[in-house]
């Protein structure tokens, strides 16, 4: 392929980042050009990974690399699971661009929380390129640092200090992945992600404890940003962030990067072969994640704090992702794979309702939604698609994902899993639906009075257009990914694709 | 006989859809067909004062889509689904009236749904792995010859079982009737529950499956439940409470019979016709016994002897009266049971045949209920004439679907019809009894344990709920807090906890 093509990743990581340089020069009251640079970028980004997506369908390949320092490059590929990942995360991006811009309107600072925005967006497709363990950790800790300003921006104490803490969880999760990447590279000299090959190739039976050991060391460094059990106590604290800044953190930047990144590590740095047969890791990956899903769901059911209840869910939800690869099966890694994206989609509606609720009516707490569906329908209707997808319900994404990690689970002699499964839907049951039973079925608070109850306003004018508009689409998205599950090119279809290459079914 | 016909292929909806109907799915859609019409032309008037009549409308129609649904999909996906939504979309249905009670019965009846679902689930996933196939029919196959099939079976049959109203699980029942709407009632009690046999008859492949104690157990609840149902149900007040313990209790007895299948294996051919035939026969008097509850204060002059002498009638059709569609239906079903030749079919038979004396006993009881609240009064003449003309149709529907089974060998024997009377009579006798100790009992007897056990759960839950609240999670920072001096920046903390990880680290070098 032309010379073009191969830049084609790296025009894809940058653009969004000289977009940011370009944000910070437009002046703060430059909003209309700004909302247009913006979305421009994020429709560009869209249309280049399109092409990409199709491309590598057809079997191209793309990459592009130079010469970091003695032996190790710089590398950016585009294979199908990057692919996953980038499309995630650019259109993600593109519709939290358009929430931010109503949410935070008239607010200061926006030249700021635009330019990290866009900059967060940046390291997030760099993530998902990266051909290296290097590569992925430059873009890692880049992500770390760029998240930290649009955590904090709202700049009162108490954000500040919640900042430093995830700041303190977050590099210290880097730190560790670094050891581990400093690890790897003097095992093998070499950090590419080969699916396997190049561990595989120097293992002797008398490295398995080192090899062992460096496994956990990157899992321990990707786990703080996937949220597993025991590095999971920043997500919930992280909440102060602004409603666009959690939503995107919970769907795809932060917790994604070390999702995305258990998978990677897992696939392509140990492989499936070594990392299921020869050092036995499965069961004890499996059981952590499990762990961690019962433990999230568990103490999300006492939070009065809807923001923080959807947090210690997204606890719970991304651990599905860690379950689904570390089975090791092709049916199981399906789910896991695709729940990267369908998590993402029905976590991102959620809490763009969460926000909306927030934002129009001021509601935090869950006992103050009682009746809301009459004020709010269309907010209340996208956050009963999310919940219902959180918990399974057909058709919804959540179903089918939970559908191929548990037949993925029997297929791999996980059948102890199952139970897993069935108690966490039952537990995230038994925190979704009292809300959506509070939505629609409860009568509305009186502090409500002033509004007119007597009809139900479909159009909901007290919403902007910006903040109704993203909700509406992901919602849409999290419902049609699960209807039309086996189209061509659905999260679905391409999970299968990736995995094929992977398992050679 | 074991005909079907695939008419669409949807192989990008879900995980590939495939709708169709067969010799099982035909008599339930024909069921479904009718019942949604009366209920659409009855629920059209009831509800024309309503101002929430639109919002009635939609969940009535949204429910009748995914039943359809439900009934026409060959696929397991599709299937599950359908019968998912409309579970969850018949909450509407019950709280439609917002009255505390109908809120009480609408939790009720949505936690039962959840754990049915759950249970469900992870039988249908054991299949699906095993067969590579999401077709119902190549499914049938391979729970046959599944190492886990008891467990499986029992999962299907707990799973569905609550939507039948079996034993302990029929709660929801007695509480969500009183409370919905008419419509709404006949369509839960018409339809929905057939949802469960729809599921068994579907799912398992009686024929050659072999669970016989898994049998004997659906059996023993089936039976129970019958009994049990028809016994609360003479202590009720309200019409539709009672109706809908006959529910429960008719159901009771199809469950048995499913269970039959189990058991007596060799009468499979002839006694799944017969059961399609009796939920026929229930889903069309359920429908119209609940629409006539709703009817008894708006019919006057001569018609007030004639509505009692068809309600009367319909409600004798459950108890098996001579020439009434109960009467073939329990007919039809004894005589596809004594093909058997295995032992225990005569005890089968003759406690199958005891039912119809409890079932006496409720629907005079019923009647009883339904002739004291009786107001003369001739408002709303469109339900009246929507009623009684389905009186005529529904009868046809019947007939129409009885002419189409193998007759060969169904016999009526002059003794059962005897039987039939006597045993209405005892009912009659029964009921008088019951009628003078003046006993009520609450509607859905034992939810109060259930209740009781839930309340013992959220007050533990508000207990912890405080200490919880307050950011009590397993937080790494606090404990390093409290095990290093260090309280500053958040930098010294990272390095302490880079010494912590390095301390595990030679930990487990010296371990391993």
């Amino acid at each position: 392929m032309g010379f073009f093509f191969d830049y084609l990743p790296l025009i894809t990581v940058l653009s969004s980042g000289l977009i940011a340089i370009l944000i910070m020069f437009i002046p703060e009251s430059g909003s209309g050009l700004r909302t247009f640079v913006n979305l421009f970028a994020a429709l560009f980004k869209i249309v280049l990974l399109s092409i990409m997506s199709y491309s590598i369908y057809y079997g191209e390949s793309f990459s592009f690399r130079f010469k970091l320092f003695a032996g190790h490059d710089f590398l950016l590929v585009a294979d199908p699971l990057a692919i996953l990942f980038a499309i995630l995360s650019a259109l993600l991006w593109f519709i939290t661009t358009i929430y931010a811009i109503g949410y935070l309107n008239a607010s200061v600072d926006r030249r700021r929380f635009f330019a990290f925005f866009s900059l967060c967006v940046t390291c997030s497709i760099g993530v998902s390129f990266s051909g290296n363990l290097i590569t992925f950790l430059i873009f890692y800790e880049l992500l770390t640092l760029s998240t930290y300003p649009l955590v904090i921006h709202k700049g009162t104490d108490h954000v500040i200090r919640s900042g430093n803490i995830y700041l303190f969880y977050t590099l210290s999760g880097g730190v560790v992945l670094m050891l581990g990447t400093i690890f790897l590279a003097s095992l093998t000299g070499d950090t590419t992600f080969s699916g396997g090959e190049i561990l595989s190739s120097s293992y002797s039976e008398s490295l398995r404890g080192y090899y062992q050991l460096l496994f956990w060391t990157l899992i321990i460094g990707v786990g703080v940003k996937a949220a597993l059990f025991p590095f999971h106590g920043w997500l919930p604290i992280a909440m102060v962030a602004p409603a666009p800044v959690s939503a995107l953190l919970h769907a795809v930047a932060v917790v994604k990067a070390g999702a995305f990144g258990v998978i990677r590590i897992v696939y392509d740095v140990f492989g499936v072969k070594l990392f299921a047969d020869v050092l036995n890791l499965s069961s004890s990956l499996v059981i952590l994640a499990s762990f961690t899903i019962l433990y999230g769901s568990v103490i999300a059911l006492f939070q009065s704090d809807l923001k923080k209840r959807l947090a210690y869910s997204t606890v719970s939800q991304l651990s599905y992702i860690t379950l689904g690869v570390a089975m090791a099966g092709p049916i199981a890694s399906i789910g896991g794979v695709v729940h990267l994206v369908h998590q993402g989609l029905m976590k991102i509606t959620l809490f763009f309702c969460a926000g909306n609720f927030a934002e129009v009516l001021g509601v935090k707490k869950v006992d103050k939604l009682d009746g809301l569906g009459r004020l709010m329908p269309v907010t209340s209707a996208c956050f009963t698609i999310g919940a219902l997808g959180m918990i399974g319900v057909p058709p919804t994404a959540g179903f089918i994902s939970k559908w191929y990690l548990a037949t993925g689970a029997i297929e791999s002699h996980f059948q102890w899993v199952i139970l897993v499964l069935i108690m966490s839907s039952f537990l995230n049951a038994c925190y979704f639906i009292p809300i959506i039973y509070r939505l629609w079925f409860l009568k509305l608070d009186s502090c409500f009075e002033s509004y007119d109850q007597s009809r139900v306003d479909f159009t909901e004018k007290k919403t902007s257009r910006w903040l109704l508009i993203p909700v509406i689409s992901t919602a849409m998205l999290a419902l049609l990914v699960g209807v039309f599950a086996s189209l061509p090119f659905s999260p679905l279809y391409w999970a299968i694709f990736i995995l094929m290459e992977i398992y050679l079914l | 006989m074991n005909s079907s016909t695939t008419f669409l292929n949807l192989d990008f909806v879900l995980l590939g859809t495939s709708l169709g109907l067969n010799h099982i799915t035909l008599p339930f859609f024909l069921l479904s067909a009718f019942i949604w019409f009366v209920v659409f032309l009855y629920g059209h008037f009831y509800h024309s004062d309503d101002p929430n009549k639109f919002k009635m409308l939609a969940f009535l129609g949204a429910t009748c889509f995914f039943n359809l649904l439900m009934v026409l999909s060959e696929d397991l996906v599709t299937f599950y689904a359908s019968f998912t939504l409309m579970n969850f979309i018949a909450t509407g249905l019950i709280i439609h009236q917002q009255g505390k009670e109908a809120l009480k019965a609408s939790q009720v009846y949505i936690s039962l749904v959840i754990i049915g679902e759950l249970l469900v689930l992870p039988a249908l996933w054991f299949l699906v792995t095993e067969s590579q196939s999401y077709l119902i029919s190549d499914l049938r196959e391979v729970f046959t010859s599944h190492e886990h099939k008891q467990l499986i079976g029992l999962l299907l049959f707990g799973g569905f079982a609550i939507k039948a109203g079996v034993f302990p699980l029929h709660v929801w029942l007695p509480l969500a009737h009183p409370v919905a709407p008419t419509p709404a009632s006949s369509v839960l009690s018409g339809l929905l529950v057939k949802a469960a046999p729809l599921a068994w008859l579907q799912l398992f492949d009686f024929s050659s499956i072999s669970l016989p104690s898994l049998g004997y157990f659906i059996i023993a609840l089936g039976l129970f439940t019958a009994f049990y149902g028809a016994l609360v149900g003479c202590f009720q007040i309200a019409t539709k409470a009672a109706l809908a313990y006959s529910t429960v209790s008719q159901m009771g007895v199809v469950t048995a019979l499913v269970g039959s299948l189990l058991v007596f294996p060799d009468t499979v051919e002839l006694l799944v016709p017969a059961i399609l035939i009796y939920i026929l026969h229930h889903g069309i008097v359920k429908t119209l016994l609940f629409l006539g509850d709703d009817l008894k204060d708006k019919v006057h002059g001569y018609w007030v002897k004639l509505y009692h002498l068809i309600y009367g009638l319909l409600l004798l059709s459950l108890s098996g009266l001579f020439l009434t569609t109960g009467f073939f239906a329990k007919e039809i079903a004894k005589s596809s049971l004594y093909v058997s030749e295995i032992n225990g079919v005569d005890v089968f038979i003759m406690a199958f045949s005891l039912t119809s004396i409890t079932t006496s006993a409720l629907v005079f009881s019923i009647f009883r209920i339904n002739m004291q609240g009786l107001h003369i009064s001739s408002q709303y003449p469109e339900r009246k004439w929507v009623w009684f003309s389905m009186i005529i149709i529904g009868p046809l529907l019947f007939i129409s679907l009885l002419s189409a089974i193998d007759s060969s060998n169904i016999e009526f024997h002059f003794a059962n019809v005897m039987m039939s009377f006597v045993m209405i009579i005892l009912g009659a006798l029964i009921a008088y009894v019951f009628s003078l100790w003046r006993l009520v009992l609450p509607q859905g007897d034992i939810v109060i344990l259930y209740l009781f056990i839930v309340n013992k759960i959220l007050s533990l839950k508000s207990k912890l709920q405080i200490q919880i609240e307050r950011d009590y999670d397993f937080d790494l920072q606090e404990m390093l807090k409290n095990m290093t001096y260090y309280s500053g920046s958040s930098y010294s903390k990272a390095f302490s906890l880079f010494g912590l990880i390095i301390f595990s680290v030679l930990i487990y070098i010296i371990s391993s």
